[in-house]
């Protein structure tokens, strides 16, 4: 048979070639099913449908059962090695020109790959070749590095090698990552679905100084990554761990020591010789390094104030419950990747707090009891705290040890887990303390400062307590944790949305220290507020709060003192009452001092305060940790880490904040304003795009629309000019710098109270402070610059909630923009910082509503051309925004023209002549002259003058001259 | 006779309008203003107006920046120095 041996024979070269083209194909797999992906898009983009659907199987033998003598399998075969047939010529030209596009794309992915994935150590590193990699216009592309674990959609983050995390809100185990993450890493941006986190030294740092170890981090994000650790973030951990929060700087019965449990940490710190030179010798005979024993600090830990309330005990229940979910489910999760692990132990994360007791390995051998807290951690209740928190005795620490070496486990891993050894310290001198401070930082072991206020005997402690019917809520209680976690406390920064109950978090502070408080505040207003808010909430005597302002000077420092930055910091010639007190404010040892709007710290003005309080432990409180300079950073080493950050969608839906629709409501200039903005110079065009008449309709129109429903409006413009111009169009009541603190308060009050005032219009000193609950609708019409800052604050302004459940949203937020202006650049910038809150700007580009309804402010072109002739004829400075050394500048001269300053100090004693009432009476001497006698004094002048002895002669020339005269 | 000039109507909005009016002080590419919203203009201006308008475009546009080591670590680059330099 010809056709059977030719079958055969055809057969037998079909497998041979077969064979070969295995081998190529082995080499050039993904090539080729690429390339056949292309042909079917091809095929399916020509013919519309898929011609072969065998195509991209790269086993040959099922094509050829078929009838060799049948022309398709000769076909197809030959479609294997790339069709040579003619009648696809034109085919296999698109198909070459697809196959290197796709060549060059490749070349160009496994060149970036080879670049971006050698492990970067630096952190400058990543960024350069970050930056390299978008440079290529291919974006960074992490697929082909991180490999995906097979149960990843159980697990909840993403971890980038440049420190990026990104966390799915929709996660079961999104709660519980949350509150490692915020203790771990900074968030950066957090709306509905996708929350983005950043691994920072400063967040690392944070997460140390709360009690999280380098292992126990890496542990934990490794379990929740739905990837492998890349190593470069393993590093990163290892790098800005290893060295914070290995030394403590403690007062400990009012001495300075710098405590370590580590004893060669303190030997390096003191082969320095400043701070050798700082350290106070020990006495002869005596050891190396102090000791203190960790289990004196645990005993010590009693319940916290605020923890006795009922509605505590509650939370608490919840929390073990949901904590005991949480093992679980994890455990349940972690099952199969046990294998992978080589030591059989779990780990759980804390359920809510992240006082970092995170278990330690967990023993299956009876050593279970060891993994105690660490020496006075036994805090508050609510925190995980393991079963035993008095620390075992030495022979079972040897014990312990025996069998983690047994287990192949590193004894030092399981050592650095256990806390119960002992606290090594030295003592150095209270004056050199900043010295010491400082060389430790430049040293890279920065010092933790804890104080402990417990402990305190020098320090007087004052009578203060939280009232009983106070109630915290549970992110301040989470807030207040982190910072009094192991019984002492820490100094940072908290975070808390604008009308979230920051005064209470100062004031708890306050209550939880009872040592001496100073409160900065950014000005009197708010020195009045905290006050309030302190009589409020505690009870304290009232006489024991002292303000010290430009206004009130008392003559003691009380327990509390209230004052402001200026106050402080000022440089200038002051009273000497200020000098007096100022100077008392310096010789005290404060127990605590808070910040409040702490972002102003960094400004050079301000950071002179710190130099000149001296406190043990320092709390800053703000709504908006952001800065337009660089300094922001500073604030780290000025006060301390950023303790916690609330998430503000989480307490929108929690019921703490206001629901706010936020709008960015569009205005076209017109033709004249714009032809002048076209010309002018940057001040101008401030002014210019301020007073668009479309915006000053716009604005009149929803103040409008919003009183007639009732709502409370506040307008804020930063411009002067254009605030006060359209506070007389619109006939409304405005504050601005120069208003008195009187009518300030007046034009405050009616606004609160009077139901005919709804609208009230503000400059930049609204921004801060100024309580005003009551305001629903904020329209702003002129802002500074790109300030994300005061974006934020001025929202902050109606973020207290509403009653008014029948509405979807009950507060409302325009901002109005003048289009084809840099305003639109800077209004997109500003919002920046509430977008990563999760506030999404709607544009309203368009009112036809406002068609039909006339202005009467501007209502013609004819005002609108007056409105332009103003603006032309005002100064450039009109325009300029009030900076805060202007502000100062003000201040300062009108306290000199109000105060008159005495050129002979007055000096305020008590002495007797006050006692008896007489200490403000002046009295004057009147000599009786008995050169002049009584007869020839006139009868007019019978009442006694003033004779000065110099003119004695001239008196008596004179009298002699009238009786010769009379004579 | 009839004078016949070949042109580009250009239909506006009222600032962008103003916006080719300044330009025109020094191009002059205008042939005629008809009213508040529509010009005249000359054939070879048509690139040079979308050019301008590009441009006013790159101006007001702010778009968002990469997050990272730029901005929280202060020693790493520092890309977003010209928005910075603002305030």
């Amino acid at each position: 048979m010809d056709v059977g041996v030719e079958s055969a024979a055809v057969r037998r070269s079909v497998r041979t070639r077969k064979r070969s083209l295995r081998a190529e194909e082995a080499a050039l797999d993904e090539e080729l099913l690429l390339e056949h992906l292309d042909d079917d898009i091809e095929d399916i983009l020509r013919y519309g449908h898929d011609e072969d659907e065998t195509e991209n199987d790269l086993d040959y033998e099922a094509e050829f059962v078929t009838d060799e003598a049948d022309g398709k399998a000769v076909q197809r075969r030959s479609r294997g090695k790339r069709r040579p047939s003619d009648a696809d010529t034109d085919r296999s030209a698109v198909r070459d020109a697809a196959a290197e596009r796709r060549a060059a794309v490749l070349q160009a992915e496994s060149d970036a790959a080879k670049t971006c994935f050698r492990v970067p150590t630096d952190l400058a590193e990543i960024a350069a070749l970050e930056q390299a990699q978008l440079a290529t216009g291919l974006g960074v592309d992490y697929a082909r590095a991180l490999h995906l674990k097979p149960d990843h959609v159980q697990r909840p983050i993403w971890v980038l090698p440049n420190g990026r995390i990104f966390l799915e809100a929709f996660s079961p185990l999104y709660r519980q990552a949350s509150d490692f993450l915020v203790a771990v890493a900074e968030p950066y941006s957090r709306p509905e679905w996708i929350h983005e986190y950043l691994l920072t030294p400063y967040s690392l740092y944070a997460a140390v100084s709360v009690g999280l170890e380098t292992e126990a981090i890496q542990t934990v994000l490794e379990r929740l990554s739905k990837t492998e650790l890349p190593l470069s973030v393993v590093k990163l951990i290892d790098k800005c761990t290893r060295t914070y929060g290995k030394a403590k700087l403690v007062l400990h019965h009012n001495r300075y020591y710098v405590q370590s449990p580590y004893p060669e940490v303190l030997r390096f710190l003191l082969q320095d010789e400043q701070i050798a030179r700082a350290r106070v010798q020990p006495a002869e005979g005596a050891e190396e390094f102090g000791r203190i024993r960790s289990e004196a600090l645990a005993a010590q830990a009693d319940v916290l104030p605020w923890q006795n309330k009922p509605q505590h005990k509650e939370h608490e229940a919840e929390k073990t419950m949901a904590r005991e979910q949480l093992i679980e489910q994890l455990e349940r999760q972690l099952e199969d990747d046990t294998a992978n692990t080589n030591s059989n132990t779990s780990m759980s994360t804390t359920s809510t707090d992240d006082e970092a007791d995170l278990r330690l390995p967990q023993r299956p051998t009876g050593t279970t009891g060891k993994h105690a807290t660490s020496g006075g951690r036994a805090g508050p209740k609510f925190l995980l705290s393991s079963s035993s928190s008095q620390a075992p005795p030495r022979d079972d620490e040897e014990r312990a040890l025996a069998a983690a070496r047994e287990l192949g486990l590193d004894a030092t891993m399981f050592a650095e887990q256990t806390r119960f050894r002992d606290l090594l310290s030295f003592e150095v001198h209270p004056m050199e303390v900043d010295q010491v401070k400082r060389r430790c930082l430049e040293l890279d072991y920065p010092l933790l400062e804890e104080y402990d206020f417990r402990n305190d005997t020098v320090n007087p402690s004052i009578v203060i307590d939280l009232k009983p019917q106070t109630r915290i809520r549970p992110y301040q209680e989470k807030s207040l944790a982190k910072m009094f976690g192991n019984g002492r406390a820490r100094s940072g920064v908290i975070v808390l949305p604008c009308g979230a109950g920051k005064t209470l978090v100062g004031v708890t502070a306050c209550c939880t220290i009872k040592k001496t408080c100073l409160i900065l505040c950014t000005s009197a207003v708010s020195v009045e507020q905290w006050r309030h808010q302190l009589l409020l909430w505690s009870t304290i005597d009232e006489q024991r709060i002292t303000r010290f302002t430009a206004e009130q000077r008392p003559n003691v420092l009380g327990d509390i003192t209230i004052t402001t930055y200026t106050m402080v910091a000022f440089g200038g010639r002051r009273s000497s009452e200020s000098e007096r007190l100022l100077q008392q404010i310096r010789e005290r040892e404060w127990g605590l001092m808070i910040l409040d709007e702490v972002h102003v710290v960094p400004a050079n003005m301000f950071r002179k305060v710190l130099g000149i309080v001296k406190a043990h432990s320092k709390l800053g409180l703000t709504a908006t940790l952001v800065r337009e300079d660089l300094l922001i950073t500073d604030i780290n080493f000025l006060i301390g880490p950023k303790l916690y950050e609330a998430n503000w969608l989480d307490l929108q839906r929690q019921g703490y904040l206001a629901t706010v629709q936020c709008a960015e409501v569009w205005c076209p200039m017109t033709a004249e304003f714009y032809r002048e903005y076209l010309q002018r110079g940057s001040a101008k065009r401030r002014l210019l795009y301020a007073m668009n008449p479309t915006k000053y309709r716009t604005c009149e129109f929803l103040m409008k629309f919003h009183e007639a429903r009732g709502d409370k409006v506040i307008i804020f413009s930063d411009n002067i000019f254009a605030l006060r111009y359209y506070a007389t169009l619109l006939r409304r009541p405005f504050i601005y710098g120069p208003t008195s603190q009187t009518e300030r308060m007046r034009i405050l009050t009616q606004f609160q109270r009077n139901p005919v005032c709804n609208t009230i219009m503000l400059s930049k000193v609204g921004d801060t402070s100024i309580d005003l609950p009551e305001a629903n609708v904020i329209i702003q019409i002129s802002g500074q610059y790109g300030s994300r800052r005061q974006e934020a604050q001025r929202l902050g302004r109606i973020l207290r909630p509403k009653p008014r459940p029948d509405q979807n949203f009950n507060a409302f937020y325009y901002s109005l923009v003048s289009t084809d202006t840099s305003e639109v650049y800077f209004a997109a910038k500003r919002q920046q910082f509430l977008i990563d809150q999760g506030y999404a700007f709607k544009v309203i580009a368009h009112i036809p509503e406002m068609e039909t309804s006339p202005s009467t402010g501007m209502p013609d072109k004819e005002s609108e051309l007056n409105a332009l002739a103003a603006v032309l004829a005002a100064e450039d400075a009109e325009g300029a925004d009030t900076s805060l050394a202007d502000e100062l500048q003000r201040r300062r001269l009108a306290q000199l023209a109000n105060a008159p300053v005495p050129k002979a100090r007055r000096v305020v004693h008590t002495s007797t002549q006050s006692l008896t009432g007489a200490g403000n009476l002046l009295y004057g001497e009147f000599t009786h002259d008995d050169a002049v006698p009584a007869a020839s004094v006139p009868p007019m002048l019978e009442r006694r003058v003033v004779q000065h002895p110099l003119f004695r002669r001239r008196r008596r020339q004179q009298a002699a001259a009238t009786k010769r005269a009379n004579d | 006779m009839v004078h016949a000039t070949k042109g580009y109507l250009v239909r506006c909005d009222v600032p962008m309008k103003q916006l080719l009016l300044h330009l025109d002080r020094e191009e002059h590419f205008i042939i005629c203003d008809l009213d508040e919203k529509h010009l005249f203009v000359k054939e070879d201006a048509l690139s040079l107006i979308q050019q301008s308008v590009e441009a006013l475009y790159d101006e007001v546009y702010y778009g968002p920046q990469e997050p990272g080591p730029r901005r929280q670590r202060a020693g790493a680059s520092t890309g977003t120095g010209t928005q910075e330099s603002l305030d």
